[in-house]
């Protein structure tokens, strides 16, 4: 086995309460609110009148621009109106509402099938745009722009992104073990895309079921999907560290994975490539893992995009007395919201509620280094925090705090409890929006 | 929405969990480590042992607070770093030391050597071991009282030695007269006229002075133990420091540090190895008459040289205080290293017998350019 | 005997070569510069634009800046170094001093916020908001309160920053210091003003603070000169057109626009140099979109 990427941290995994929970389908939401601004880039513009009728897969947005994806209707219903949503960063985002009839009708334009074999790259890739398909493992970085990667840079090598290294989060995993044909089909329409000779699945060792049925269906389908067994460590699921510990390959500093030749994508997106290609269903579901000491009955379920977190939670015995915390996402990198007035949307991969106090006190660096030995990525976050904490821009950049990843290792270990990663955000925002308004005045 | 009170949920940033350590525990559990050899010490030294211990960890505490109070910042005593201090500033004191000496070190230690530099993280230098050196600049009478073990109290000893073979007395005899410089007897009514308490020069005070009187009234070099005179140093026969005596339980107190990833291991190895090393393939100079004569090559005392002085406390204790040490395991190495050869060398060639102390305190002043010369490679960067 | 000889004589030849030195390698200053920089206040605040007192003395003697930008030293300040370059000096203004611009009372806590604890710790993060459930209001940790160099500043009600007006001197380190970009220099006879910064649509406003401007529009109406109107949700006014009449602050149902004359915050005294001047141009409103 390559060599470990260096540094990571091991918080307990905690996914026994989902790991063997079988996919299902939420409950019908009596309605959803389909965000316009679910992907990075701009906004989509909406397509759609208050009072019409919209269909399931019906496409109630359009993206704007090339770094855009559109919207789809994530149930039939009637479209009752425009309603602003706060996004976790703490914005407000407009969203579509739209009333569940029941229904479930499928708009005609949004289930025609294709032959896969008969499809050649351009069409994969125009059908992932209009699928709206966004990076699905939390990043929301529109796929079809990752699917055409510049002429300069060739890709020889997809990677399958089956790590899921938070704790908590098991819903790659459940996709792996209920649906791993599909996945390896859409990898290998993925591959075809870019032109990638060859497909590497990494996936963490804590996940035996999935690697053995993706094994099996690699074999079945003989696809020439290789299967890499990853050692559990957070964040091996972090681009440059999954490439790294499979390939061997650094991807530099400001770099992509593309400058490398590699492209990675996670499993969610796969799945839903080979859906919106195979049978033109745009995206409108996707697996979410609910769980947490704060919830009764975790669960791994089909959430329809849009739908309300009040109505989701309400399904899963959420015990809003004894949770502390509710997060969007993993613990090490999730947003915590502060209340259940938000929409799922297409990047969310988990629920999770926390019941541990979760204020701390933080004391001195004690230069004890165990951040330093934690970070993935070299850096010295102790001094990051010191330049942080008091204000030092110029240092800060010096001590390269543009690399971060901002995969929280370092806040982890800390035994003094130092915000470190947040103060490291806050100097990357400060020097961001400086460089913006430099930018401006020239 | 309902009629129900409003939840307030948490929304501080990311990461949501954390890792169960603290610097709280740290501290408190290298404390808890550091009591067996003090207890050990009062076992050998007797009950007057606990005032410097007691005396400095009260100082230490009481100068924390004051110090805080001061600057106007919450009280730190809380995250047990200056229990620490106080705990680290008893063991290298002598078991005599005045209760006023002992806390005018703590009172040195904490406010000089780490509030003035800005509090906890902030010091350049052990505080501890600052103190000891400022102790032993300005009170040196009462630093080197080399106050040696209560023979009675350390019977077990003796039954210990009878079983493996040896005798206890016998040994401590011929040490004493190697030594040839017991400078005090003192009696004490309680014990019916037996020998209460002995002051003599150390073992590494013997080497330094290395000259020796055998049976026959030759000189030799006082640098050839045999197997009982090093359990002897070891079990803390000899005089010394609270700590110098507790070799054998600081190494106990040192593997728990190791085992629950308090401290890694680098630094006690590198340092003891380095020590240990140099220790064997030195030749090791030692007075004849009137001049310096030198041992040959790979004849060092080197299980003498490891199981005296405050080597094992500072190896396992100070030299691996994080505040003053460098950040990374590359670092940490080369300040072990740097440590063990400066210790070698104050002990060999330098006026103090004893070179741990020194050591640390000279490698502290060079961490900030060993970290500078060993930070870590960035991913992606040349 | 020849230790106090030797001493002597290494004392004599040092001294000498002092003062040799001393001579030879003498660093050429502007005199004005130094005269400049005796008068300035010395506070390094960079209110004046330029890197500290030395930078600005620098500025005025050498590329002929405007005597004028010192806003800590005043009218007293100005005149001086007029006086020293030998130039007049224009027309004169009422002297800028810093206010902020929310009055959130009361507003709910929508959420627990132990992070960093600083304004733009909580601003970036805690949902952009920490406790509060205003996206463009006062958060109340104090980052002006420690950025003020002259301490003028100091917690108010519900901890909004309270400005002492006799000790400001408008070098607008808190208007930098503010995420929000709450904080504002304006002249100190300016007294009708915008206290708010939502951007908010009318109803959602209303819901989150009793003070927030819902743009009703009936300052926009009732102003004699029309120097009110509401862009994109917010009431502004054109100072250049307002003789403030103070009718907008009476018709506000939310008394979002206040009259520093008769406001309820606590009246302040008017300092002798209000009526007096700093010369020159050297204000500027800090309202700004970004949040």
């Amino acid at each position: 086995m390559k060599e470990l990427f260096r540094g990571g941290c091991h918080p307990p995994e905690k996914k026994d309460a989902t790991a063997d929970s079988p996919l299902r389908p939420a409950k019908a939401p009596p309605f959803v609110a389909v965000s316009f601004s679910q992907h990075i880039g701009k906004p989509s513009s909406p397509l759609v009148k208050i009072g019409e009728r919209v269909l399931r897969g019906q496409k109630i947005a359009e993206s704007q621009g090339f770094v855009s994806a559109p919207a789809h209707a994530s149930v039939s219903g009637v479209a009752k109106g425009v309603v602003q949503l706060r996004h976790p960063l703490g914005f407000l985002v407009d969203a579509l509402k739209i009333e569940n009839d029941g229904k479930d009708e499928w708009h005609p334009d949004a289930v025609i099938e294709h032959d896969l074999d008969q499809l050649a790259a351009g069409d994969i890739r125009k059908l992932v745009q209009e699928a709206g398909i966004v990076g699905m493992g939390g990043a929301t970085f529109p796929t079809h722009v990752k699917l055409s990667p510049p002429k300069d840079k060739s890709i020889d090598v997809l990677v399958l992104n089956g790590a899921e290294c938070e704790p908590y989060l098991t819903a790659d995993d459940r996709l792996m073990i209920e649906h791993p044909r599909e996945i390896l089909r859409g990898a290998a329409l993925f591959a075809k895309a870019v032109g990638a000779s060859r497909i590497v699945a990494g996936i963490e060792n804590n996940k035996p079921g999935a690697r053995q049925a993706m094994l099996e269906a690699a074999r079945e389908l003989g696809c020439g999907v290789e299967i890499f067994p990853l050692p559990v460590k957070y964040p091996q699921g972090a681009e440059k560290q999954l490439i790294y510990s499979i390939l061997g390959r650094t991807v530099p500093s400001g770099g992509l994975p593309m400058d490398v030749g590699v492209l990675v994508h996670n499993m969610a997106s796969l799945y839903a490539g080979y859906d919106a290609c195979r049978f033109g269903h745009p995206l409108t579901e996707r697996v979410v893992t609910v769980t947490g000491p704060g919830m009764g009955n975790p669960a791994n379920l089909w959430v329809r995009i849009g739908t309300m977190a009040s109505h989701l939670l309400e399904e899963c015995g959420f015990d809003a007395g004894a949770t502390k915390k509710l997060v969007v996402g993993g613990p090490m990198m999730g947003m915590p919201m502060r209340d259940l007035e938000w929409a799922t949307s297409k990047g969310g991969n988990g629920i999770l509620a926390l019941t541990d106090p979760v204020a701390y006190e933080h004391g001195p660096c004690i230069r004890c280094g165990r951040c330093i030995e934690a970070c993935p990525l070299g850096l010295l976050p102790c001094a990051l925090s010191n330049y942080g904490e008091a204000g030092l821009l110029a240092e800060s950049i010096e001590a390269n705090a543009l690399d971060c990843i901002e995969c929280g290792c370092c806040s982890y270990v800390c035994p003094s409890k130092r915000p470190i990663v947040q103060w490291v955000r806050m100097e990357k925002a400060e020097i961001n929006r400086l460089r913006q308004l430099a930018a401006a005045k020239k | 929405m309902s009629a129900e009170e409003k939840i307030l949920f948490n929304v501080n940033n990311s990461p949501h969990v954390r890792d169960g350590d603290s610097t709280a525990r740290i501290m408190f559990t290298v404390a808890l480590l550091l009591v067996p050899a003090l207890v050990w010490a009062l076992f050998i030294f007797g009950w007057r042992a606990i005032v410097p211990i007691v005396s400095s960890v009260a100082a230490c505490l009481l100068t924390e607070s004051v110090c805080c109070r001061w600057r106007d910042r919450p009280n730190s005593i809380g995250d047990g770093s200056a229990l620490v201090t106080g705990l680290l500033l008893a063991a290298v004191s002598p078991a005599n030391l005045p209760w006023w000496a002992a806390a005018v070190g703590g009172v040195f230690a904490i406010g000089i050597g780490k509030q003035a530099f800005g509090g906890l993280g902030h010091n350049v230098w052990n505080p501890a071991l600052l103190a000891r050196a400022f102790m032993q600049v300005s009170m040196p009478n009462l630093m080197m009282s080399g106050e040696w073990p209560h023979l009675g109290g350390a019977s077990w000893i003796g039954n210990l030695f009878y079983d493996l073979g040896g005798n206890f007395t016998e040994v401590n005899e011929r040490v004493k007269s190697l030594a040839g410089a017991v400078t005090t007897v003192s009696r004490s009514f309680a014990n019916d006229g037996g020998v209460d308490v002995l002051t003599g020069a150390t073992v590494l005070a013997r080497m330094k002075a290395a000259e020796a009187v055998d049976a026959a009234g030759q000189i030799i070099p006082a640098l050839n133990p045999d197997w009982m005179e090093i359990i002897h140093a070891w079990m803390g026969g000899e005089g010394g420091s609270l700590g110098e005596v507790s070799a054998l339980m600081l190494v106990l107190g040192g593997y728990f540090l190791i085992e629950r990833k308090i401290i890694s291991w680098d630094i006690p190895v590198f340092f003891l190895g380095t020590v240990a090393v140099l220790g064997l393939v030195l030749p090791h100079p030692y007075r004849l008459g009137e001049v310096y004569a030198y041992t040959g090559w790979f004849q060092g005392p080197w299980l003498l040289h490891l199981g005296s002085g405050g080597l094992m406390l500072g190896a396992f204790f100070m030299a691996t205080d994080m505040v003053t040490t460098p950040l990374t395991v590359k670092g940490r190495r080369i300040f072990a290293v740097g440590c063990g050869c400066m210790t070698i060398l104050i002990r060999l060639f330098a006026g103090y017998p004893e070179g741990v102390c020194y050591a640390i305190l000279f490698m502290n002043t060079c961490v900030p350019f060993i970290d500078t010369l060993t930070k870590p490679k960035v991913f992606g960067k040349k | 005997m020849t230790a106090l000889v030797a001493m002597a004589a290494l004392g004599a030849l040092l001294a000498l070569a002092l003062a040799v030195a001393s001579r030879r390698f003498a660093v050429e200053t502007n005199p004005l510069m130094d005269r400049i920089l005796a008068v300035l206040p010395g506070a390094n605040c960079g209110g004046c634009g330029f890197p500290g007192c030395a930078g600005y003395a620098e500025a005025v003697a050498v590329k002929g800046a405007d005597p004028t930008l010192c806003a800590p030293g005043g009218i007293k300040v100005g005149m001086a170094i007029a006086r020293i370059m030998g130039v007049e000096v224009g027309e004169t203004r009422a002297r800028p001093v810093s206010l902020c611009h929310c009055q959130r009372e009361k507003v709910k806590t929508v959420a627990i916020y132990s992070g960093i604890q600083t304004c733009r710790g909580a601003s970036l993060f805690g949902l952009g908001g920490g406790w509060l459930d205003c996206r463009y209001g006062c958060l109340g940790y104090g980052d002006c309160l420690k950025a003020c160099p002259f301490r003028a500043i100091s917690f108010g009600p519900d901890r909004r920053p309270l400005v002492d007006e006799n000790k400001c001197t408008g070098c607008k380190k808190c208007v930098v210091a503010c995420p929000r970009s709450l904080m504002a220099v304006g002249p100190i006879d300016r007294y009708v003003h915008v206290l708010c910064h939502n951007r908010d649509k009318g109803a959602m406003a209303n819901k989150i603070c009793a003070h927030a401007c819902i743009s009703c529009r009936r300052c926009e109406k009732v102003c004699p000169a029309q120097s009110i109107s509401v862009p994109n949700n917010l009431a502004e006014i054109d100072y250049s057109k307002c003789v403030g009449c103070g009718k907008c602050v009476e018709v506000c149902p939310h008394q979002v626009l206040i009259d520093l004359r008769r406001a309820r915050i606590p009246k302040r005294e008017w300092p002798a140099e209000a009526a007096s001047s700093i010369p020159g141009e050297t204000l500027t409103e800090g309202r700004s979109d970004q949040y």
